[in-house]
């Protein structure tokens, strides 16, 4: 009994986020791998006149259809890269794909109680995290395109 | 008869509900064949606000206006197309016509529910069309163009019979089935 308590304020003290890692127009981001459906190559999107922010095209894969978010779009900046590779974020509405960077995503596990306030504006996050280069905002995948 | 082949008899009867595509821009649309009156090339049709067919005024329509595209061109594929529903008529200029389609109605893909502004008024569903989709368009709004508009029409006199000028080999096997 009295090991499985401190058992679980080891895990509670511990805990770790796994994280995804990519960059879209060269800044980097993060998203919870629990909000990441796949990660594929980019074959380009179909466009649909839309007035919903960010959202104003689709992408085909066999006999589905997602909605595509522009998430460069909504950070000001343009993808990199001619390999444009495809994030599929999980949503309560259905899967969407964003469109990211052709640099190769990478895994990251970070203790959650790193997990700071992100202090920027421009993107709905559950926080950030500092690494050795700056802050990276952990997007928040599965409210994407819900404002 | 095997279920396999019972199967294959429900299949027949699911409702099949046909398209006729169109592109706009690089976009592809679908209009319901039932809403479609005819194709007239820009020979036959003119430069005319509206379109007067067997005695039939069909008022023009932006649809690429609406749609917030840019206006359909002048090309050699450019067509007219004549719309008309409920004894409301309409004519859209369309940059091409690919053709006819024959869709179940179960392969008509709601529009992502990601899409939550006034496209959802827009759109009937998303149509797989070859490698891509095609969107379809929602006859009631398509055509409320035209009741507002300044030429719009809205009676209830007899519906004109199905006309199609274009007689190109593309076309003839599009439209007769």
């Amino acid at each position: 009994m009295l090991r499985g308590a401190v058992g679980r304020q080891r895990q509670a003290t511990s805990q770790l986020c796994h994280l995804l890692v990519f960059s879209v127009g060269g800044r980097r981001l993060a998203v919870k791998t629990e909000e990441i459906g796949g990660i594929s190559a980019w074959v380009g999107s179909i466009p649909i006149p839309s007035c919903t922010p960010f959202i104003s095209s689709i992408i085909r894969r066999g006999q589905a259809v997602f909605p595509v978010f522009d998430l460069a779009g909504m950070l000001k900046v343009r993808v990199k890269g001619e390999l444009r590779l495809c994030l599929m974020a999980k949503q309560a509405d259905g899967a969407m794909a964003i469109c990211i960077d052709e640099e190769m995503p990478v895994l990251h596990s970070l203790d959650a109680a790193k997990i700071q306030a992100y202090r920027g504006n421009d993107i709905d996050t559950v926080g950030c995290f500092t690494d050795e280069f700056e802050d990276v905002p952990i997007i928040a995948a599965s409210r994407l395109g819900a404002a | 008869m095997s279920l396999r082949g019972r199967g294959i008899g429900s299949a027949a009867h699911v409702p099949i509900e046909r398209f006729l595509i169109v592109g706009i821009d690089t976009r592809k649309f679908a209009l319901s064949s039932e809403l479609v009156q005819g194709l007239l090339t820009m020979e036959e049709s003119g430069s005319v606000s509206t379109l007067t067919v067997q005695g039939q005024e069909y008022p023009s329509l932006d649809l690429g206006g609406q749609l917030g595209l840019g206006q359909a061109g002048d090309g050699p594929e450019t067509r007219m197309v004549l719309l008309a529903q409920a004894g409301i008529r309409a004519c859209i200029r369309v940059d091409q016509v690919h053709g006819l389609v024959e869709v179940e109605r179960t392969r008509v893909l709601p529009l992502p529910r990601q899409f939550r502004s006034e496209e959802r008024n827009w759109y009937v569903g998303l149509i797989l069309y070859g490698d891509g989709v095609a969107i379809g368009l929602h006859a009631r709004w398509l055509l409320s163009g035209a009741m507002q508009g300044e030429g719009g029409l809205l009676n209830q006199s007899q519906p004109v019979p199905l006309r199609l000028s274009d007689t190109s080999d593309r076309m003839r096997k599009g439209i007769a089935c």
